[in-house]
C-alpha cells in the first residue's frame, strides 16, 4: 500500500515559506515507521527560482501549477485534488496559514476525507496511520484523532509548531509543471502590503494578559507596564474571545507564535493552546495565583502571587527609576 | 437578495475539564451562548440588508436548546430561523457537519450569499466555512474584514491576511467568512426581542433532507475519529517563588536587569 506524503508548499516573493520547511521536516519523521516518499505541490510562477529554493530538500518530486492564483481557494484546491488523484498519497499536509486554512477544507470535501486542523503533534503507525494530535475543548485536553477509512489523511499545522527540515546535499528535486482547467471566479482588484506596526511576533519584550485580568480597564495597567519595560502588550485567547483585545494581540495556536527575549505572563493559566505559541520565548516569567497553573511548567521564573498586587509595585518601581534617570 | 447565516451554540467559556480517572468531559456549569464570531456574520448580513433589499435566514445545527441562537438572531433582526436538529446529526466532524449544513440550506432554497464567522470558540478550527463552500460549489473568501460593495450579481470584499490587505471581486452566489474586527455586532433591539419569542422556527430533521441516508451524517458520516482524549502531560517545574508583592517585583526587576 502507498505510504507517500504530499505537502502543499507555499512560495512567495521571499521564497519558500518557513512553514513548508517545517512540514517537510515532520514528513521526513513520518516516513520512518512505514516508509514512503515525500511529494510537493507548489503554486509558483517562476519554476527556476523554485528549484533553487528546493535544493537539498528530501522531496521525490514537486508538482508546480503556475496558473493557480493563490487568493482563489477553489482554484488551488482543484489543483491539489488533481495531485491527489495522480499520487494517491496516504497523507496530505498543509500549513495553517491563511492560504492553507482557506484551501484545506475544500480539498478534504472534494476527496471525501477527514481533516484535522492545527495539529500540535503528528505521529505515524507502522501501518501508515496518521495520529493527529491537537488540543480540544479550549486547550485543557489533548485529543488523538485518526482517519481510519479514507485517504489521504489530512492535517494542517500552524507555522512555528514543528522543527524545520535541514537541507542536505546538492540535489534539486524533479519539478513537474502541470496546468488544470481553472474555473477561477474571483478577481483580484488590488493588494496592499500591511503596514506591520511591529506585531507581537516581532517584539523583544512582551507582557501578556490572561483570564486572570478581570476588567478592560485593568488592561491599561498592563499596557503601561509593557511600555515602561520597553515592550508591548499581548494576551491569551480568553481575552480575545471576550472581545477585550483584538485578535492580532493573541498569542497561541490560533493566534501568533512569538519569540521574545522576555515574556512576562500575568494571570495566564498556560493551556496547550497558549503554550504552542511561546516555545521560542527565551525567558518566561509567569505570575499566577494558582499553584497548579500549567504556565509554571514552562516558566523560567514561576511566581505564585496576585498580579493585582505585584504589577502596581512593578510599575511603581519602574516609574521611580524613570524619573530618577 | 437572500442571505443565509450559519451560527452555532457553544459553551460560554472555551474551557472544559476532564475527569482524569474516567476520561469524561466535565461541562457542568458552562452556559451555552451564541458563538461570538457568528454574531459578526449576522452583523455583516444586517449591514448588507441596509444597502440592498434582502431577506436574512439563520441556520443553526444542534440540540433543541440551540433554538436560543435563533431567538438571539431574531432580536438582532434576522427574518427566519432554521434549527437543524436530529439525533442522526450528532458527533459530526468537519466533513459531516458541512455536509449537513449543505443539505439543510438546500431545503430552504437558493441563497445569494452565505455568511459564516471566522471560527467557533469550542472547535476552534475555522474549517467548516470552506468545506461548506466546496459542497455547494461556491467561490469563497475567508478573513473578510470589510464588504465594500454589493450588487445583484457581485460583491467586493476586503480580505486581511498575514502580510497584506487585498480587495477581491466575487460573483454571487458566494460564501464569505468574516472577521469580528470589521463587523462588531449590534445590540439586540428591545422591540425585536419582544417579537422574537413568537417567531416561527423551522426544524430541519433527517427526513427533510434530499439525502436521507443516515450513514452520511453525524458520527457515521465523519471521516475522523477521536481515538483518545487525555490531559496534556505535565512537566516538573522550578520551585515557585512566593514572596511579598514587593519581593516579587524586586525579583522580576533583578532577573530582567531592569532594577
Amino acid at each position: 500500500m502507498n505510504q507517500d506524503i504530499l505537502i502543499c508548499l507555499e512560495v512567495n516573493e521571499n521564497g519558500l515559506h518557513p512553514s513548508s520547511l517545517e512540514l517537510i521536516g515532520k514528513a521526513l519523521e513520518l516516513t520512518q515507521p512505514c516508509g514512503g516518499n515525500i511529494f510537493g505541490v507548489a503554486f509558483a510562477r517562476n519554476t527556476e527560482t523554485l528549484s533553487e529554493e528546493l535544493r537539498g530538500l528530501p522531496l521525490r518530486k514537486v508538482y508546480v501549477c503556475p496558473a493557480c492564483r493563490t487568493f482563489d481557494a477553489q482554484e488551488c484546491a482543484a489543483a491539489v485534488v488533481e495531485c491527489v488523484r495522480l499520487l494517491d498519497p496516504s497523507v496530505l499536509l498543509i500549513a495553517g496559514t491563511c492560504f492553507g486554512r482557506a484551501m484545506a477544507p475544500r480539498v478534504a470535501v472534494a476527496c471525501r476525507t477527514g481533516l484535522t486542523a492545527d495539529c500540535t503533534e503528528l505521529e505515524r503507525t507502522p501501518e501508515g496511520g496518521l495520529i493527529q494530535i491537537r488540543p480540544a475543548f479550549g486547550g485543557d485536553i489533548m485529543a488523538r484523532i485518526v482517519t481510519d477509512h479514507t485517504r489521504p489523511q489530512m492535517a494542517t499545522v500552524r507555522p512555528g509548531v514543528m522543527q524545520s527540515c535541514a537541507r542536505g546535499g546538492n540535489q534539486v528535486p524533479e519539478l513537474c509543471v502541470f496546468n488544470i482547467e481553472t474555473s477561477g471566479r474571483i478577481d483580484l482588484l488590488d493588494m496592499q502590503p500591511l503596514k506591520l506596526k511591529a506585531g507581537i511576533a516581532e517584539q523583544k519584550i512582551l507582557v501578556a494578559a490572561g483570564r486572570g485580568v478581570k476588567r478592560k480597564e485593568d488592561l491599561e495597567m498592563l499596557e503601561h507596564l509593557a511600555e515602561l519595560m520597553g515592550g508591548a502588550l499581548a494576551c491569551s485567547r480568553a481575552l480575545v474571545e471576550k472581545g477585550l483585545l483584538p485578535h492580532e494581540k493573541q498569542i497561541g495556536l490560533s493566534g501568533a507564535t512569538v519569540s521574545p527575549d522576555l515574556l512576562l505572563t500575568c494571570g495566564i493559566s498556560g493551556s496547550v493552546q497558549f503554550q504552542a505559541g511561546v516555545r521560542r520565548a527565551k525567558a518566561i516569567i509567569a505570575i499566577n495565583s494558582d499553584p497548579e497553573a500549567k504556565i509554571f511548567d514552562l516558566a523560567h521564573i514561576p511566581i505564585l502571587g496576585d498580579l493585582y498586587e505585584i504589577v502596581p509595585k512593578l510599575i511603581d518601581r519602574l516609574e521611580k527609576k524613570e524619573s530618577f534617570d | 437578495m437572500k442571505i443565509a447565516v450559519c451560527m452555532k451554540q457553544v459553551p460560554a467559556e472555551s474551557r472544559g475539564s476532564m475527569n482524569e480517572e474516567t476520561g469524561v468531559i466535565v461541562r457542568a456549569g458552562l452556559q451555552p451562548v451564541v458563538n461570538n464570531y457568528d454574531l459578526s456574520a449576522l452583523e455583516a448580513a444586517l449591514r448588507i440588508r441596509e444597502c440592498v433589499p434582502a431577506e436574512i435566514h439563520v441556520f443553526t445545527m444542534g440540540p433543541s436548546k440551540a433554538e436560543e441562537v435563533l431567538r438571539t438572531a431574531f432580536s438582532m433582526g434576522a427574518d427566519a430561523g432554521y434549527l437543524i436538529s436530529d439525533k442522526a446529526f450528532s458527533g459530526a466532524d468537519v466533513l459531516a457537519t458541512s455536509y449537513t449544513l449543505h443539505r439543510a440550506i438546500e431545503t430552504a432554497g437558493q441563497y445569494d450569499v452565505i455568511l459564516c464567522g471566522r471560527q467557533t470558540t469550542d472547535g476552534d478550527t475555522a474549517q467548516v466555512s470552506g468545506a461548506l463552500a466546496q459542497w455547494r460549489n461556491l467561490p469563497h473568501v475567508n478573513w473578510v474584514s470589510a464588504i465594500e460593495n454589493i450588487t445583484e450579481s457581485a460583491v467586493t470584499v476586503e480580505q486581511t491576511v498575514e502580510r497584506e490587505k487585498v480587495r477581491l471581486l466575487l460573483p454571487l452566489p458566494c460564501l464569505l467568512s468574516v472577521e469580528r474586527e470589521g463587523f462588531l455586532p449590534r445590540m439586540p433591539s428591545l422591540r425585536l426581542k419582544m417579537a422574537a419569542g413568537k417567531k416561527k422556527i423551522t426544524v430541519v430533521t433527517l427526513k427533510d433532507l434530499s439525502d436521507q441516508d443516515a450513514s452520511h451524517y453525524g458520527l457515521n458520516g465523519s471521516a475522523t475519529r477521536v481515538r483518545k482524549i487525555y490531559p496534556p502531560p505535565r512537566m516538573q517545574h522550578k520551585p515557585l517563588f512566593s514572596g511579598s508583592p514587593d519581593e516579587c517585583a524586586e525579583l522580576i526587576l533583578r532577573e530582567t536587569g531592569m532594577g
